[in-house]
């Protein structure tokens, strides 16, 4: 009798225990719950700031990429310039960047043909003699980002009038790819191992 | 007492006593467990939430630097084509240099249809035809690819006539970036 009074007792004191418990949790996840409403209207009403954060980043990235590869021709309009020998003049320059951004383009996507010639400029002129053509054509290749310069045509002029000859030439510089593609090889590398990282955290998965 | 009724106690408690387990004890068990995997769930929202609070506050707090950073970028890549204020820096840069802009064509490059929510980028090509001398050429040239609007030069042609070499006539073609709004990430 005893035994089954204790008993009762102690199952009457444990629901009251587990009741309190009960209530507690509940209050307790009550006031999360409250918590996390006001936190997260909080959230809501400052997410605009994060936005226009990411918007700026975006401006930024979107005009880093344009920028990149850009060619600054008035410097190598100012080279050629100082490099002119001083028996030849340029009567005509020919400067082709959209050749270069056109293949680099054409790289990106893999539709560019290896190894292909791209014109940086052509210039065609007189000179008195034709080591002045030679000799431009050693400074021109000095020229950065310049890699071959090829003598496209030397033709000698002969002026009736003054019974003396010109030498008239035209000239072609072409672009040293390396230093343009290899942004393009590294990033296409690091995109090929970061496939072959998630697909070995798979098989390991 | 007699047996019966201590039986019949006995019997009455241990039903009392199963009920109160059933009813009681069984029911606030599962809510209580419940209720703890929701305060769990609902302490781990919330340390996310502060720490996204944490960045927001943050970026609220960087926002007139940002805004300010925003500006400058606006200069660089408009979020329309301005072709307003382009034309007229861009005579600005020629009376500055003293150089002769005896045509200026500003065309918008259509984006076709599947690049038009694709592209980040609207795309102007502007053609110039300026008439300068060599310096005047190379100054305006330098001037318009270190303007505060992103002027990328790609093809130039500079002629010099035979009989006047003071002023080369000069071909350029450059392109200029405005945001293009139909763009989805």
């Amino acid at each position: 009798m005893v035994i089954v009074v204790v008993l009762f007792v102690a199952v009457a004191l444990l629901s009251v225990f587990i009741f309190d418990i009960d209530n507690l949790l509940s209050s307790r996840l009550g006031e999360y719950e409250s918590v996390n409403i006001k936190l997260q209207d909080q959230v809501s009403k400052l997410k605009v700031y994060s936005d226009f954060n990411a918007s700026v980043e975006e401006k930024k990235e979107t005009i880093e990429d344009i920028k990149k590869d850009e060619i600054t021709w008035s410097k190598i309009i100012y080279d050629i310039g100082r490099f002119m020998p001083e028996g030849a003049y340029i009567t005509v320059f020919d400067a082709q960047g959209s050749q270069l951004y056109e293949y680099i383009k054409e790289y990106k996507e893999g539709e560019a043909q290896e190894g292909q010639k791209v014109m940086s400029f052509s210039v065609t002129g007189d000179a008195a003699e034709y080591r002045d053509v030679l000799r431009l054509v050693i400074e021109l290749k000095k020229i950065e980002n310049i890699e071959n310069v090829w003598i496209q045509n030397i033709t000698n002029i002969e002026n009736i009038d003054t019974d003396s000859v010109i030498i008239r030439y035209t000239i072609n510089a072409y672009w040293n790819m390396e230093p343009f593609l290899e942004d393009i090889e590294q990033k296409a590398e690091t995109q090929e191992e970061d496939i072959l990282d998630s697909e070995l955290d798979q098989l390991e998965s | 007492m007699r047996n019966i009724y201590k039986v019949i106690i006995i019997a009455l408690v241990f039903i009392i006593s199963v009920f109160l387990l059933l009813l009681v004890v069984r029911p606030a068990l599962i809510r209580s467990g419940s209720h703890l995997s929701s305060i769990t769930d609902e302490e781990e929202r919330n340390t996310s939430l502060n720490e996204e609070l944490d960045r927001y506050l943050e970026d609220r707090d960087r926002y007139y630097l940002l805004n300010a950073e925003y500006q400058r970028l606006a200069m660089e890549l408009p979020d329309n084509d301005d072709t307003l204020i382009l034309t007229n820096e861009l005579y600005e840069i020629a009376r500055h240099t003293e150089a002769t802009i005896s045509s200026l064509t500003l065309t918008e490059v259509k984006l076709d249809e599947e690049e038009i929510d694709k592209s980040k980028t609207k795309e102007i090509m502007v053609d110039i035809i300026l008439v300068g001398s060599y310096y005047q050429t190379l100054n305006f040239i330098n001037t318009i690819e270190i303007m505060p609007r992103i002027m990328r030069v790609e093809d130039i042609i500079i002629q010099a006539p035979a009989t006047d070499f003071d002023s080369l006539l000069t071909y350029i073609s450059a392109k200029t970036y405005f945001i293009n709004e139909y763009y989805r990430d």
